[in-house]
């Protein structure tokens, strides 16, 4: 039932001809009470999707701005089970949009793979990407996670072989995460010339959305038109830190970025 | 799972990792290889510590006594020699493997040494 409201959203988006926009925040920055104010926010404003980020101590994909962060967020305390309690306060209260959880795999390894599948769709998690897990060792935890009800999806970057693309696409669930850049979220630097042609190629799968180099709305504009969806993540995460947790310019940033779709 | 690799590594019960320290740049990461976790799980290998200080007087006492200058990584190995060796008796064998030199320590190692001077 979960995985239906990720398809549901791309869905919608899809019959409004245009782009579904998946907003990235990291949980707990500056602190859950913040995250809990923020994220239905976000979803006023526009987003399709909600990225919640799972706070970890080696972020290894990620740039300055979500590793300050998630930080942040450490220090106010926010860990796993904390952060899916705060998902289930958010469904209690009515939040319907689709949340999926972007963490690194050891702490959801220290939860137990199976505890934190079951846990997670319980609390009203739709899935999860985790960018530590290779294909090669994704194929256990998908199953566990098909069972639970939780979507696993797997990320492609632009140096991922046609061979290997279509093996990721076919075990992905939810969506494909398409990586823009060969380097970590927030890069700044322009995006490939040939992204749109690496899409088109990734687009054997119903539904891609692409992100880690997308910070402006210029550029969302720009890639619309080739994903079913575009991240938004360090663009959002850096105005929350200026505007120090407060809701009301984030959900402008989150209005003027749906609006460029 | 760190970098990577499964492994055993310094970590809370929530699974964020800890801030690892070491005098011996080798040996400041917050894990150990896979192939020396995975000895350690079957049993077939027993992993002891040794602090700072004890690596640096084993680094002190080879120097000393023999005129090899170990590596800070290997110095850690050293400083369980002599326990190890009452252990197995006078008939057992102990083999230390001295897995580098310590020609690329020897600032490092002589400052850390200073600071230590004096004190017990």
């Amino acid at each position: 039932m979960t995985a239906r409201r990720i398809e549901a959203a791309f869905a919608r988006a899809k019959g409004e001809k245009r782009s579904a926009l998946v907003a990235y925040l990291c949980a707990g920055d500056p602190s859950l009470a913040a995250t809990e104010r923020l994220v239905p926010a976000i979803v006023s404003a526009g987003a399709d999707i909600i990225e919640l980020g799972v706070p970890f101590s080696d972020p290894i994909a990620d740039g300055p701005v979500i590793q300050a962060a998630s930080q942040r967020a450490l220090a106010s305390g926010t860990s796993l089970p904390k952060l899916l309690d705060l998902v289930a306060r958010l469904r209690a209260s009515g939040l319907s949009a689709p949340l999926v959880l972007m963490g690194y795999a050891n702490p959801m390894v220290a939860m137990g793979w199976e505890q934190f599948a079951q846990r997670a769709a319980r609390a009203g998690v739709d899935g999860a990407i985790v960018p530590d897990l290779p294909l090669e060792e994704a194929e256990p935890v998908s199953a566990l996670f098909d069972a639970a009800g939780l979507d696993l999806v797997l990320l492609a970057a632009p140096t991922t072989p046609p061979e290997r693309l279509a093996r990721i696409a076919e075990r992905t669930r939810g969506f494909l995460y398409f990586v823009s850049v060969t380097g970590v979220t927030g890069g700044g630097a322009e995006l490939p010339e040939e992204l749109p042609a690496m899409l088109a190629r990734a687009r054997q799968v119903p539904r891609v959305a692409v992100g880690f180099g997308v910070s402006r709305p210029e550029q969302a504009r720009l890639l619309a038109p080739h994903a079913d969806g575009v991240v938004v993540g360090t663009a959002i995460v850096r105005e929350i830190e200026r505007a120090g947790g407060a809701a009301e310019p984030v959900a402008a940033l989150v209005r003027s970025l749906r609006q460029a779709l | 799972m760190l970098h990577g690799s499964a492994s055993l590594v310094l970590q809370n019960d929530d699974g964020q990792i800890a801030e690892a320290h070491s005098v011996s740049a080798g040996l400041d990461y917050p894990g150990v290889g896979p192939e020396l976790a995975f000895l350690k799980e079957k049993g077939r290998l027993e992993v002891r510590t040794a602090t700072d200080d004890e690596a640096l007087e084993a680094f002190s006492l080879l120097c000393r006594a023999e005129g090899i200058l170990p590596a800070l990584e290997s110095s850690h190995a050293l400083a369980r020699a002599g326990e190890i060796a009452r252990e197995v008796g006078k008939s057992g064998a102990v083999l230390v493997n001295l897995s580098g030199r310590g020609d690329k320590d020897l600032s490092h190692a002589l400052a850390e040494l200073d600071k230590r001077k004096g004190t017990p």
